[in-house]
């Protein structure tokens, strides 16, 4: 189990690192299309991992005092839930596109700015806590 | 309270709704110049209507509980219900900013209303889930 939560967190960071060169640099490779995909399981890891974190404090009685963990925990788990109703925005217009044969990242490109933000801070994040809780199993 | 259990019920489902109509929506016009069309949008116009009333519930609900808020609570309590009234207001200001504009028949803005549609369904989730679990009651009854 540790190694599969080691291994779902390096894959976060990775596309989390990728999403960044990209948007900062706008190397050619990787194009928008691959990391688009890639970028799904990251967004769906994310989500659960910051949904697990979350029932994990407020399951924890000892923590009901720790108030910084208390917004750590929840800023991250809202920021997720925000990063997948805006992806699955733009990843279900992205799939119709390309179901009809559009180059995809259509007219609907304007929130990916948003999204790709979010997706370089949470999906980093929850990949560097998740390889921490594994280290702490 | 059977009442308050209702109006949660309604903020969540109007939140589940708009989440899942948002990702849905391209889907309806497959095949169409351009996904996300320029058209006019019938769920949208029919689903605004709910959008509108949920953020006044649970603005109202939420402002309720935020004043009466005493020394005697938590910080914790005092930053959830701060967080939550504020992106309350700030989602609904772009809401009730944007929405007699389109009624009037103007254009719609994907950056504005997508931003609306990213953030209410989570907002209206946990302003819901609040009322269901009795917070707001519990502060009102005090």
């Amino acid at each position: 189990m540790r190694v599969l939560v080691r291994l779902l967190a390096a894959y976060n960071v990775l596309v989390a690192l990728a999403v960044t060169v990209k948007s900062v640099f706008d190397v050619p490779q990787p194009d928008w299309d691959l990391l688009s995909w890639l970028m799904a399981p990251a967004v769906v890891i994310s989500l659960a991992a910051a949904y697990w974190f979350k029932r994990r404090f407020d399951a924890d009685s000892e923590a009901a005092d720790d108030t910084l963990r208390f917004l750590d925990v929840n800023v991250h788990f809202y920021a997720t839930a925000v990063l997948f109703v805006g992806y699955g925005f733009q990843w279900s217009a992205f799939l119709n596109d390309l179901a009809w044969g559009r180059s995809g990242l259509s007219n609907t490109g304007s929130l990916w700015i948003y999204v790709d933000t979010l997706v370089i801070i949470v999906v980093a994040v929850m990949g560097v806590r998740m390889w921490k809780a594994a280290g702490r199993t | 309270m059977p009442g308050a259990r209702i109006l949660a019920l309604y903020l969540m489902l109007t939140g589940l709704a708009v989440a899942v109509y948002f990702i849905a929506v391209s889907w309806q016009y497959s095949g169409a110049d351009q996904p996300y069309p320029v058209e006019a949008y019938p769920v949208w116009e029919v689903l605004h209507w709910f959008m509108a009333a949920a953020i006044l519930i649970a603005l109202v609900s939420t402002f309720a509980w935020k004043r009466r808020l005493g020394p005697d609570d938590g910080v914790r309590e005092h930053l959830s219900v701060n967080a939550l009234f504020y992106a309350l207001l700030g989602v609904g200001l772009l809401f009730f900013r944007s929405w007699p504009s389109l009624l009037r028949g103007g254009d719609y803005d994907l950056l504005v209303w997508g931003s609306i549609n990213m953030v209410l369904p989570v907002v209206l989730a946990a302003a819901g889930a609040r009322m269901w679990r009795g917070g707001v009651l519990r502060s009102v009854d005090r």
